[in-house]
């Protein structure tokens, strides 16, 4: 722990149901925490009930666990280590796409993926997603190629047919990670030749890569065994006649030769199946004794599929070849920091924090990043699960604990406060510590109720936050909760604080109208959610309301005529017009492509050269909202009006308020460009105040918003299904009847599925699961993605659809059903 | 509807005039200030009658004798209550108040009574709802409340329905006089004043010993029946909808049932599930005051009982939770006005029960009630709508223990508090408004000394805690904080270094309608200092 070039920190990443946590039973296995037997079937990752019922992963969990590296397979690390003992820090991930919020709390806190793939399925939906990710955390990732049991046993493959799925899967794999090729990552794309891809059955606990065969052939043939790897795949063949290697098949006589792939490994494999599987006893003896496995006595008693997976766990154990693999080929600590530094500290990049990341050095100032809270067995408390980038962390440091809102200079957002305890997580238990340096992930006691999911843990006083994270998915379900019984209402708000503690995604809040609104990324999530709150956060009975979606206003068209407002004091006229931003601004907005915090010329250059905007309007861009970082712009294009500089904190605030709630449902604006065309102000101080802008600015933009032709936008999800074409029918027919439509449709090649992309409006979406399962008979399974805003079709202010969608909303929130009219808000010159 | 009908014609002619004084207010009136000796009368008026205010005047100046009457209009803050600052710059000893009343008790030490205007009730068509409503249950608990105009009516009403069998109604004491001298022949008052209805709760209180609590419904007194709770009551309001009954539903939410008959239009309806809905908009309200970090009390009433130790108390209470409070007194709160303090975050009106409730959208920040206030500030304290409430004076009461108990955690706090880690005052909370934690801003820190020898800096306020030490709180600016961090707009040309030093010069002073400059010697004027010398 001590030593970081001998910690490696991972996580498994793949898509849902490819075998993540059980493949890390193998690893755990090997390590001693559970017994070899049961790795495989105990998904001792898997530390809730509900995730052990559904089999499925929900929360990420991490493990740390010590292994021995023989010293001949340590020459093979190319980079520094210190002594043969190492340290693995593995977090096993969640796979469905609702909770990859996890994945990326997980990813944060390592330096290398194993990405796991399905043999059968091939590289899907989330794979590409968490791999993505990983890329741009600057994470370097193994693949293991899993479930090949399977493709032998259910799908009876040739050798020569499962090279070519083998190969298939690593080209797709190499696709996406060249998409988002990173300089300072350097090349990232898996070679099995190289060792950085396993084959495997993590249900059965076997697992290889090319380097523990050219171990074993190394010798015979005389070669080193690195040689002996780039041997073992692709186009190479041994002519047995000749003695030779060649790169043709041609064996010169009108033979065929067997690509050594399929010689030298894939036939041992698929001869030891065929010996146990069709119960030749001794065939399997002989080959036994050749290749050197001892059976126990009992085990001998075995025949047919027990048998063999004791065979190939004793042949291949799968803890050594992903051992290997992550040693060797993912990087330490001490090695990843030098080139993920710069994208995790937010400071000057030669300051003595990011000098001490960059080194990993535990002499350094404490420099930690929280990325998740993990519950403890003391209710309502939780560990502070994190990686120290830099320093040492133990008990009694007294440390400045930074929200992720934490300004340098200022006091929001920080406490400074002791740390009670340092602990290892050990996937359902947790071991003490006194200290941890650098390159390490603990858990912290005793800081929990100073940071509500992330943040930063420092000693240096002048320390900058570490990055924050940014999630690929966003809470735009949402259910509202209340109490059975009046009373345990404070249990519920106690219950909320510990939901939103222990997700690093679920957002619980308060509505205008006084409901509890529990938001989440799906309709998984939420209800995972849901159930936790109440089973163990509030522990009270609750009811839950219908899943309702959240709306954004905008406008459709430039407002028809300049709005004016004039002041309660009527000495005060502010004129404005409402121009809708084009969806590309609006989304570049939302991404931080063009931020606030941009230089104001450079943004205004972007917004010139591709939007089209005049440069000078640009740069007179007062603000972003709502929450000053929305897709709303309030643009001053005013020519020489006094005292304008003083009203603008005014206009500012007011534009806050009127596009967060706005006039229609009182929902949050979108994509609306507010121009101030001109101003007329009292000429004393005292009569353009606060009270007279703040009202008349708020009831000149909701004017010149209704004067655009306002339009609503809801949320859409991306949905991708995999499906064989025999489903699609059902498939277009559930969509069509939700308003949703295929844009992509493409067979995977080498399977008979199909790849569907559409997009589905999220209101739409509840029950679109369970009602597809129907249509298909279980067969399509889909992702659902928050992709982008729609425009409905229609005005919320003429009846029809949109109207009827928004009285409802007005009437859920106790509003007033009709929208107020333009001339609530205009005032005639 | 039969609009042929007399009756139909009749109604609409009745509900014209909007307020319609009885023949006898001024009898009364003049009656009443002969019995209590009154020497300068003051009779107040709303908008709505001032214009029967001369005839009014001249009646009780004929009928009493008394010289001095004179009228009051324009309340500040709303003509339900008794506006005392006004009466008291009249010199009046008698105040009499026509029209809707909130009946808070005033704060004057005058006496003061109380007239109605009034409407007209169709008794048996609100017999007859009465009856259809809970006929079925003739001993069930009924609470009878109304609206003012309708108070004439109401002895015969209680008549009617006790003929009609309901044994356990429950009729509310309405009190139109206060302060009456003690010299006053209690039989001369009791035939000029108002029936109260119901018996007068404080005198039961007094013969009976230990008789339940008394309870108050916006200024209607009454004792509940021995072994009644409020949820088996059930509530019959005799008025149209307005703020009254609103504020009835809210402090009375877990009643039964709650029936209104409207006289005006002869309907009666159920009221259901408004008031829940409003309650929880309160409820968020309560949650964003939890938030705040200065919090302006709003000084909206001069004339109710009780309200300056409500103020007083409200400050303290902000004090000992570490916020910043700002007083205010703008009048009646309009968002323009409350809109130029941008620093503050919650506003905490304290107004007569009746205009306490603002249910505006159109206010930037809250304007929350001193109840929801003490709710918010409160650790202890949980949010329960059955325990709204809106009566300064027993607010009041709550407010003392619960600053109490904050200085005596505060206390605590400091006695054990040299290690650092044990104190967890500035742990943040979880804000239910924006989902996340917040941070509270200090503004004030308590300083716990045994108050003996020390100096008390200027602007700070000292209170007394319960082990007689004294908590002083030592408050910055939250003001000046706001102009130097969150402001962009730092006057019209900082010149910061440039400009020499100089005295202060006098400038304009006076008020809005006409500023006076330079009235000091014209010399001063031609001399001029550093500044004025650049022109």
């Amino acid at each position: 722990m001590g030593k970081p070039t001998n910690v490696r920190n991972m996580s498994v990443i793949a898509h849902v149901d490819h075998g993540k946590s059980t493949l890390t039973d193998s690893l755990v296995s090997k390590a001693g925490i559970i017994a070899e037997a049961k790795a495989g079937d105990a998904r001792y990752m898997d530390t809730r009930a509900d995730e052990k019922e559904r089999g499925i992963t929900i929360k990420s969990t991490a493990i740390s666990m010590f292994f021995h590296m023989p010293d001949d397979d340590l020459k093979e690390v190319k980079q520094k280590t210190d002594g043969g003992d190492f340290l693995i820090n593995l977090i096993d991930s969640p796979g469905h796409v609702d909770f990859s919020s996890e994945v990326t709390a997980a990813l944060r806190v390592t330096d290398g993926a194993l990405v796991v793939v399905d043999t059968i399925d091939g590289v899907c939906v989330q794979t590409e997603t968490v791999l993505r990710q990983a890329l741009g955390e600057r994470i370097k990732p193994v693949v293991i190629i899993n479930k090949v049991d399977r493709a032998l046993l259910e799908l009876q493959l040739t050798k020569e047919d499962l090279y070519t799925t083998f190969r298939r899967t690593i080209e797709s794999v190499n696709v996406i990670i060249s998409t988002y090729f990173d300089k300072a990552l350097g090349d990232c794309q898996v070679y099995p030749e190289k060792g950085t891809v396993a084959f495997g059955s993590g249900l059965h606990g076997w697992a290889f890569t090319l380097r523990q065969f050219a171990q074993r052939y190394a010798k015979k043939f005389g070669v080193d065994s690195e040689k002996m790897m780039t041997r073992l795949w692709g186009e190479n063949f041994f002519n047995p006649a000749t003695k030779k290697w060649v790169t043709s098949s041609d064996a010169g006589n009108g033979k065929q030769l067997e690509r050594a792939f399929s010689v030298f490994v894939l036939d041992p494999i698929f001869r030891l199946f065929d010996a146990i599987m069709n119960v030749k006893k001794d065939a399997t003896t002989s080959m036994l004794e050749k290749l050197g496995i001892q059976l126990k006595a009992d085990e001998k008693e075995l025949e047919g599929k027990p048998l063999m997976k004791v065979v190939m766990k004793k042949f291949l154990p799968a803890g050594d070849a992903l051992l290997e693999m992550i040693v060797i080929h993912l990087p330490s600590p001490a090695l990843a920091q030098r080139y993920r530094y710069d994208t995790l500290y937010e400071g000057p990049l030669d300051d003595e924090c990011a000098v001490g990341i960059r080194d990993c050095n535990p002499e350094g100032p404490l420099m930690l990043y929280i990325s998740k809270m993990v519950p403890t067995s003391d209710k309502g408390r939780f560990y502070a699960f994190g990686r120290v980038f830099s320093g040492t962390v133990r008990g009694g440091l007294k440390v400045r604990i930074q929200g992720p809102n934490y300004v340098v200079g200022k006091k929001e957002d920080l406490f400074i406060k002791s740390i009670q305890r340092v602990v290892l997580m050990m996937g359902r238990t947790v071991e003490s510590l006194d200290d941890c340096p650098a390159g390490n992930i603990v858990g912290i006691v005793g800081i929990d109720q100073f940071l509500l999911k992330s943040g930063t843990i420092t000693t240096s006083e002048t320390a900058h936050n570490l990055k924050v994270m940014k999630f690929s998915v966003s809470p735009v379900v949402r259910v509202a909760v209340e109490v059975k019984n009046a009373n345990d209402l404070p249990k519920l708000v106690e219950g909320l604080k510990r939901l939103s503690k222990s997700d690093p995604c679920v957002l619980c809040y308060t509505s205008e109208s006084g409901e509890h609104i529990v938001a989440g990324a799906g309709e998984l999530h939420l209800e995972i959610c849901l159930k936790d709150l109440e089973e163990d956060h509030a522990q009270v009975p609750l009811i839950k309301g219908n899943p309702v979606v959240q709306f954004c206003e905008t406008v459709q068209a430039e407002s028809n005529i300049v709005c004016l407002s004039k002041s309660p004091n009527k000495h005060n006229r502010i004129f404005m017009k409402a121009f809708p931003i084009q969806e590309e601004c609006a989304a570049d907005i939302e991404s931080g492509k063009i931020s606030p915090k941009d230089d104001f010329k450079a943004r205004a250059k972007i917004l010139a050269e591709e939007y089209g905007w005049d440069v000078t309007d640009a740069r007179k861009i007062w603000c972003f909202g709502p929450d000053t970082t929305g897709a709303n712009l309030l643009v001053d294009v005013t020519k020489g009006v006094q005292y304008l500089n003083e009203i603008k904190d005014s206009c500012v605030t007011a534009f806050q308020w009127a596009t967060k709630e706005g006039c229609i449902a009182d929902e949050n604006m979108r994509a609306i460009r507010f121009n101030i065309l001109d101003v007329v102000l009292h000429a004393d101080a005292i009569h353009r105040g606060g009270g007279q802008i703040i009202p008349t600015a708020r009831r000149v933009c909701f004017a010149s918003m209704l004067a655009g032709n306002p339009g609503i936008m809801e949320p859409v999800y991306l949905v991708e299904i995999q499906c064989p074409e025999s489903a699609m029918g059902g498939i277009y027919g559930v969509l069509n009847r939700r308003r949703g439509h295929v844009f992509a449709e493409e067979p995977r090649i080498g399977t008979p599925l199909y790849n569907i992309k559409a997009y589905l409006p999220v209101m739409e979406s509840f029950g679109f699961t369970a009602s597809l399962r129907e249509a298909t008979g279980g067969q399509a399974f889909p992702q659902c993605v928050f992709d982008h805003w729609q425009l409905l079709n229609g005005s919320p202010l003429e009846p029809g659809k949109v109207k009827d969608i928004i009285t409802a909303v007005r009437k859920r929130k106790g509003l007033a059903e009709e929208i107020p009219p333009f001339d609530r808000f205009y005032d005639k010159l | 509807m039969d609009f042929s009908s007399p009756a139909a014609t009749d109604r609409t002619l009745d509900a014209a005039p909007a307020l319609q004084l009885p023949p006898r207010a001024a009898a009364t009136a003049a009656a009443l200030a002969a019995e209590a000796g009154a020497s300068h009368v003051a009779l107040q008026l709303p908008d709505a009658l001032l214009a029967s205010a001369p005839s009014l005047a001249h009646d009780v100046q004929r009928l009493s004798g008394i010289e001095d009457v004179v009228v009051l209009a324009d309340t500040t803050f709303g003509s339900c209550c008794i506006d005392t600052v006004a009466a008291e710059h009249a010199n009046a000893d008698f105040v009499v108040h026509f029209g809707p009343s909130c009946l808070s008790r005033p704060s004057a030490p005058c006496p003061v009574l109380l007239v109605f205007d009034e409407l007209p009730v169709d008794l048996a068509a609100a017999t007859d709802f009465f009856l259809s409503t809970f006929g079925g249950d003739r001993d069930q608990p009924v609470l009878v409340l109304w609206d003012t105009p309708f108070h004439h009516a109401m002895p015969r009403l209680r008549a009617a329905l006790d003929a009609a069998g309901f044994s356990r109604t429950v009729w509310p004491h309405v009190r139109t006089l206060f302060n009456m001298p003690a010299g006053a022949d209690p039989a001369a008052v009791a035939m000029h004043a108002a029936d109260p209805v119901g018996p007068d709760p404080d005198a039961a209180g007094s013969e009976a010993g230990d008789v339940a609590p008394v309870r108050e419904a916006q200024g209607r007194r009454y004792c509940l029946p021995p072994g009644v709770a409020l949820e088996d009551l059930s509530l019959f309001y005799v008025g149209g909808e307005s703020l009254t009954l609103t504020n009835i539903m809210m402090t009375h939410s877990q009643c039964k049932l709650v029936a209104a008959f409207d006289p005006t239009t002869n309907a009666g309806r159920i009221e259901t599930g408004r008031v829940n809905r409003l309650l929880m908009r309160r409820y968020v309200m309560v949650q964003k005051a939890r938030d705040a970090d200065v919090v302006g009390i709003v000084v909206g009433t001069l004339g109710l009982a009780s309200y300056l130790p409500v103020i007083e108390n409200l400050k303290r209470l902000v004090l000992a939770s570490g916020k910043k409070p700002y007083m205010l007194a703008v009048g009646k709160p309009s968002p323009a006005k409350l809109g130029n303090f941008l620093e503050i975050d919650v506003f905490v009106l304290v107004a007569c029960p009746q205009n306490a409730l603002l249910e505006s959208r159109d206010f930037l920040k809250p304007v929350i009630t001193p109840h929801e206030l003490q709710v918010a500030l409160d650790r202890d304290a949980e949010w329960d709508a059955s325990k709204y409430e809106l009566d300064l004076v027993s607010i009041d009461r709550h407010l003392t223990k619960v600053i109490d108990r904050t200085l005596e955690r505060n206390a605590e706090r400091g006695r054990g508090g040299d290690d650092e880690d044990a104190s967890d005052d500035d742990e943040p909370h979880f804000s239910l408004i924006t989902g996340t934690y917040k941070q509270h801003r200090k503004f004030v820190t308590v300083v716990s000394s045994d108050g003996a020898g020390q100096p008390v800096p200027d602007g700070t306020v000292a209170t007394r805690s319960l082990d007689s030490t004294v908590s002083r709180f030592v408050a910055t600016s939250a003001a000046a904080e706001f102009l130097n961090e969150k402001r962009t707009f730092r006057g019209l040309e900082v010149r910061m270094g440039e400009t020499s030093i100089a005295d202060v010069q006098e400038g304009r002073r006076g008020i809005a309608r006409g500023y006076v400059v330079g009235q000091s010697p014209s010399d001063t004027q031609e001399q001029g200092g550093p500044g004025s010398a650049k022109h």
